[in-house]
């Protein structure tokens, strides 16, 4: 599972980043994000779970459980934990659902969608399309964590999608691209029910708990550039830590010996299942 | 809102709906919103919907002008509607629609309200259950590993070097804890070596670490510690290996352990022997840099010849044995004992030729040495340590004894005679060293610190049939010279430190007392029927030293955004005395000397970096190069220090750092700039003619060493073949001044260097890893201030090792090794040297063992040359290899 080392590798990286500024955010939501992306394997999709800061005008979603790394590891720095003989241990948090390093952002107010990655200490800014959806407003309700939902239609990218917002919660965001409701969605799913977020609860949020990191030492970059990066790690991640190692001064921050091929953790291995083949992206078509 | 009302809601919204009962009419409602104070609001959402139930028929946010335009088609009749216009800096706001009126101009009221009016009926799950892993060893060990420093290595981020030393993120570990307990301290390489990993649970490293408990959470530190996490079950049990090897030509490698990992009681012990080459001593090697670490100074050494620059493997022919005993011991009120006993017994051949021709103005003269014969090294120390680490203090002491003995039996032929040599030295250590760390009420720190060392190292070296006669003994052969020399020193060090912990500039204030007492005798003895003493006992050395000094040190460190400096500022008030009655000797200097360091750095953007560091010292050479008298340092090099005061440098040195990185790209590179001057008042002359001696002495001379160069690395994946190419290339600059029969010469180096490296896989399944290394070294000297041409050197030096491993099956290992080494000099013939080595492994878990055959050497090369330049010099060494080795190696777990 060597996405997760990647991953947690990663996310310590991104506590050496700082000077970032930051928008408070005032509320959250959460939501478990399913994706069968091996078509194959409809009853192995992925699984993980998300959350969604949210201001005024902008919004980004993160991965609960690498937040969750994060946080341990801030922990680690900030608030150490001793064990018994009074040293500071290194928690990780378990992780037994997918995870990715990706975060998204989305500025209303200057109409700007972008991912946000990090490879090593480095953050990377990716360009996306403005996702403007023309919502269908459906009069169906329902009930979803005790907020009066109702249907709204729209198509985005060769997926037609089924939200339910409320107007109890008047904050037009919602999970990933999905977004531009008179209210908050709470759930949505596409038609042919491959790609669904379910709601895991909201709240508001105060102080510096829910601050939107926006990255300011970020390099830009598009999908094409940063996934050629990304597979190189994943496919030979000691030959792509030697070259981000080597050339580092003493005291800059470099992984080294990266042997993640062949690592299982015995946790988080899908017992029965082969090997997936990712033949499905959520973004079917290009516009 | 009730349920039973919403369900009315609900159901009325269902009848409304059905087609046909009301006509559905398209209306368009337009408008702006503004703020009370009269500006627009964009981005505020307006929506249409139905009076008494949270139903939307229509929305539209507010451009940037703050208007709106809602189109939607409905059947409700007018009245039934309201629009809601949200923006959370505002006011929520409602306004009934009104019959025929479609444009509503809206005016917001501030608010900081934000969310407040929303209920929150469902919040997210508490988030997951932290556990306490850090790096399961399971998840990182493969089949072939055996102990936990082979695990370790695989581990991101950690790296072992080739003397066991651990780094994490290129930073040496502070501590190496065995289940939170620093059994080992600086020698914890035998414990990479020994520890199965099947008994480690987890490693944990620990970043930011402070081993003082009473520090904690006071000091930011950047220490990075390891510890390793003991399975419960491998806690209560003794745990054994065993390793027995043997092979041909009459080779043997034996190993046994026994290690318990108690949670009060922990003891770590090996004994194990060899003879085919591994150097046990590595094992034993305090891998924590610092004052901890005492060598004894000598002043003899027994070869003219340097080791040469290859694996040791490859040419120590040895006999050791050696046992090593850790146990640690852990009281009431955390209170913790330690003793590390370690006993080795070396005996390991000697042979080689070296050729040394000098360039003077009268001719070449050449120095020719073979030398062959033995050493047998006697090496044992042990410490004894007591900690307190609490809370509100922190005490340690540590004991250290350490006694080496070493002979060295040889025969030696130089130009013209051929003579045994045989060199005894000893050296005695004992140094206590005592910590105290008290907490403070406020939040600064304050660390003090004693320790003394004394030592003494005795050296008795003899030649016969005596050599030197016409210098030694009036031309008159004669039996045996016996040199009997030693050097004692006794130091005393307190030290404390007081941290500052506030504000924005970190300091820290220190002040060190520390006292010197050196001592240096010497005796040269002519065995002639019966000894008597060379020059009637004038030439004896006894030179006392003093030195006291006190050190008041500050440090500040500032760090902003994109800036981080630092500066040390070391006063330091220094007298030195000494005194020889037999030269009429007496001197005692005072200084006042400021060594200051500055580190500066600067982050030009989000990918580069810019480093800058200067630093100044004031160096004094010690009583090793003070005596009057005429010491053998060697048995060729016949030396003292001529009338010179105290010899003394000042060099200043900077270093600018330029550190690239473009990842998008996978390209990384770092440029090195340096730049040094080092200021000396003395110059060692070096006297030769045809008489197979070298003299030598210090003298007062002011002479500059000047160096300067660039070096560069740079790293570059490829992507289409998954790959890293690394390519080093540097260039240095050095300029010096050399004393030879009475002529000064300007000597000039110029060294260009060029490293690569390159790893990839082959069929997915074989790993092949490429270096290779050409240095060109050019030497130019001429007499100084003579003008002219330079008589000038060139020396070329070409490595490369390719290596490959594969494994067919998953408990099969093959590694072989090929390495080729090329040294080329003008006018000489040239060098070439191959080695293959093999290794195969074969594990059977059902047999609890591992099978190893290792044959290195299989071109048996019997003998290693090297040609190599020094100043107005040329060296050509020749060194025996071991031959051909086949050693087979069973591995038993108990």
């Amino acid at each position: 599972m060597k996405r997760y080392i990647i991953l947690i590798t990663m996310v310590l990286f991104s506590q050496l980043l700082n000077a970032q500024d930051n928008i408070k955010a005032i509320s959250k939501i959460q939501y478990e994000f399913k994706h069968v992306d091996d078509t194959s394997q409809p009853d192995n999709p992925y699984v993980e779970d998300v959350f969604v800061l949210m201001s005024q005008d902008v919004s980004i979603q993160k991965s609960l459980t690498v937040q969750n790394v994060r946080n341990s590891i801030n922990d680690m720095i900030y608030h150490p934990k001793k064990n018994e003989q009074g040293m500071v241990v290194f928690g990780v948090p378990k992780i037994d659902k997918d995870a990715s390093s990706y975060e998204y952002l989305n500025n209303i107010k200057d109409k700007e969608y972008v991912l946000l990655n990090n490879i090593y200490d480095t953050y990377y800014i990716i360009d996306q399309d403005y996702p403007v959806i023309n919502w269908e407003l459906l009069n169906e309700q329902k009930i979803i964590g005790g907020y009066n939902c109702q249907k709204a239609k729209g198509l985005w990218k060769g997926r037609t999608y089924i939200a339910w917002f409320t107007l109890e919660i008047p904050q037009s965001f919602g999970p990933w691209k999905l977004h531009g409701l008179p209210g908050l969605i709470l759930e949505a799913e596409d038609e042919k029910k491959e790609v669904s977020w379910s709601y895991a609860g909201f709240e508001t949020v105060k102080d510096t708990v829910g601050l939107i990191n926006y990255p300011k030492k970020a390099i830009k970059t598009n999908e094409a550039k940063f996934n050629k990066l990304y597979d190189a790690l994943k496919k030979n991640p000691d030959a792509a830590f030697k070259a981000a190692q080597a050339a580092s001064p003493t005291g800059q921050v470099m992984l080294t010996n990266m042997y993640v091929t062949g690592f299982s953790s015995g946790k988080h291995k899908k017992e029965n299942y082969k090997a997936k083949v990712i033949n499905n992206p959520i973004e079917i078509l290009k516009k | 809102m009730s349920r039973l009302l919403r369900v009315y809601h609900l159901i009325i919204i269902a009848i409304l709906s059905v087609p046909g009962v009301l006509n559905a009419q398209v209306y368009n409602f337009n408008g702006s919103v503004k703020s009370t104070s009269g500006i627009a609001v964009s981005n505020a959402t307006i929506t249409l919907k139905l009076k008494d139930a949270s139903l939307a028929l229509g929305y539209a946010t507010t451009d940037n002008t703050g208007k709106f335009s809602i189109t939607t088609k409905t059947e409700q009749a007018l009245s039934n509607l309201v629009l809601e216009v949200n923006h959370l800096s505002y006011k929520r706001k409602q306004i009934p629609v009104l019959d025929n009126v479609f444009r509503y101009d809206v005016v917001l009221e501030e608010s900081a309200a934000l969310l407040d009016e929303v209920v929150i009926k469902s919040r997210p799950k508490v988030t997951q259950n932290k556990d306490t892993i850090s790096y399961h060893v399971e998840g990182f060990a493969k089949k072939e590993d055996r102990s936990i420093g082979d695990v370790l290595k695989r581990i991101p981020g950690i790296e072992i070097g080739e003397n066991g030393e651990v780094k994490f993120n290129n930073k040496p570990i502070s501590n190496f804890y065995i289940d939170g307990d620093d059994i080992l301290g600086g020698k914890y390489g035998i414990g990479t070596k020994t520890i199965p990993h099947g008994m480690v649970d987890n490693v944990q490293i620990y970043d930011n670490h402070e081993h003082v408990k009473a520090l904690k959470n006071k000091n930011s530190t950047d220490k990075v510690a390891l510890n390793l996490e003991i399975k419960d079950d491998a806690r209560l049990k003794l745990v054994g290996n065993a390793k027995a090897g043997f092979g041909l030509p009459k080779k043997y490698d034996p190993e046994v352990n026994a290690i318990l990992l108690n949670k009060n009681y922990k003891m770590l012990n090996v004994a194990k022997g060899n003879n085919i080459g591994d150097d046990l001593s590595i094992d034993v090697l305090d891998l924590l840099s610092g004052p901890a670490v005492e060598n004894s100074k000598m002043l003899v050494s027994s070869s003219t010849v340097s080791t040469p620059y290859v694996s040791k493997k490859r040419y120590y022919d040895n006999n050791s044995g050696m046992l090593n005993a850790n146990n640690f011991f852990k009281f009431k009120d955390s209170l913790q004992l330690k003793t590390n006993l370690s006993i080795l017994r070396d005996k390991n051949q000697i042979a080689f030729n070296s050729l040394n021709d000098i360039y003077t103005q009268n001719g070449t003269v050449r120095f020719l040495e073979n030398q062959s014969g033995y050493k047998t090294s006697n090496l044992n120390s042990l410490t004894v340590s007591a900690e307190k680490n609490k809370a509100d203090y922190y005490f340690q002491d540590e004991f250290r004894f350490r006694y080496n003995e070493n002979r060295t039996s040889s025969s030696i032929f130089d130009n013209e005679n051929a003579f045994a040599q045989h060199l005894k030295d000893r050296s005695l250590i004992f140094s206590n060293n005592l910590s105290y760390i008290p907490v403070l009420k406020n939040n600064n720190t304050l660390y003090i610190n004693w320790k003394f060392t004394a030592n003494h190292a005795p050296q008795q070296l003899e030649l016969s049939p005596g050599i030197h006669e016409d210098i030694i003994n009036g031309g008159n052969p004669y039996q045996q010279l016996h040199q009997q020399s030693s050097i004692s020193v006794f130091s005393n060090h307190i030290s404390g430190n007081y941290r500052i912990n506030k504000g924005k500039i970190n300091q820290s204030y220190g002040l060190t007392l520390q006292s010197n007492y050196q001592n240096l005798k010497s005796d040269i003895d002519i065995l002639e029927g019966s000894y008597k003493d060379y020059q009637q006992g004038s030439n004896d050395n006894s030179l006392k030293w003093q030195d006291h000094s006190i050190t008041g040190t500050g440090f500040f460190e500032y760090t902003e955004n994109r800036i981080e400096a630092s500066l040390s500022l070391p006063v330091k008030s220094l007298n030195i005395s000494y005194r020889d009655t037999s030269f009429q000797m007496k001197k005692s200097k005072n200084y006042l000397l400021l060594n200051p360091n500055v580190r500066f750095s600067y982050r030009v953007n989000s990918q580069d970096r810019l480093i800058l560091k200067y630093n100044s010292d004031y160096f004094i050479d010690d009583i090793t190069t003070l005596y009057r008298g005429y010491v053998f340092t060697n048995y060729r090099t016949f030396r003292n220090n001529e009338n010179n005061g105290l010899a003394e440098q000042r060099s200043h040195a900077l270093n600018m750092d330029y550190n690239i990185k473009r990842p998008i790209e996978m390209f990384f590179a770092n440029i090195a700039a340096s730049y040094s001057i080092v200021n000396r008042n003395v110059l060692t002359s070096t006297i030769v003619s045809d008489n197979n001696i070298l003299q030598q002495s210090n003298l007062s001379y002011h002479n500059q060493i000047k160096s300067y160069g660039i070096n560069t690395t740079l790293s570059k994946y490829i992507f289409p073949i998954g790959t890293t190419l690394t390519l080093k290339p540097g260039w240095s600059h050095i300029q010096l001044k050399e004393l030879i029969n009475n002529d000064i010469y300007s000597v000039r180096y110029n060294n260009y260097e060029l490293s690569a490296n390159i790893d990839f896989q082959l069929f997915k399944k074989i790993g092949v890893e490429h270096r290779s290394n050409i240095r060109y070294i050019s030497n130019n000297f001429r007499l100084a201030g003579a003008g002219g041409s330079y008589q000038s050197q060139k020396n070329y030096n070409y490595r490369q090792s390719i290596s490959v491993k594969y494994a067919p099956a998953d408990n099969f290992f093959i590694n072989v090794e090929g390495q080729s080494i090329h040294i080329t000099q003008e006018r000489l013939s040239n060098i070439n040297i191959y080695f293959i080595d093999a290794n195969f492994r074969l594990k059977i878990p059902n047999w609890k063992a591992d099978l190893e055959l290792s044959v290195t050497n299989i071109m048996n090369s019997r003998s290693l040359t090297t040609y190599s330049i020094n100043n107005t010099s040329f060296v050509n060494n020749e060194y025996r290899l071991n031959p051909r080795m086949a050693i087979f190696k069973v591995f038993f777990y108990f």
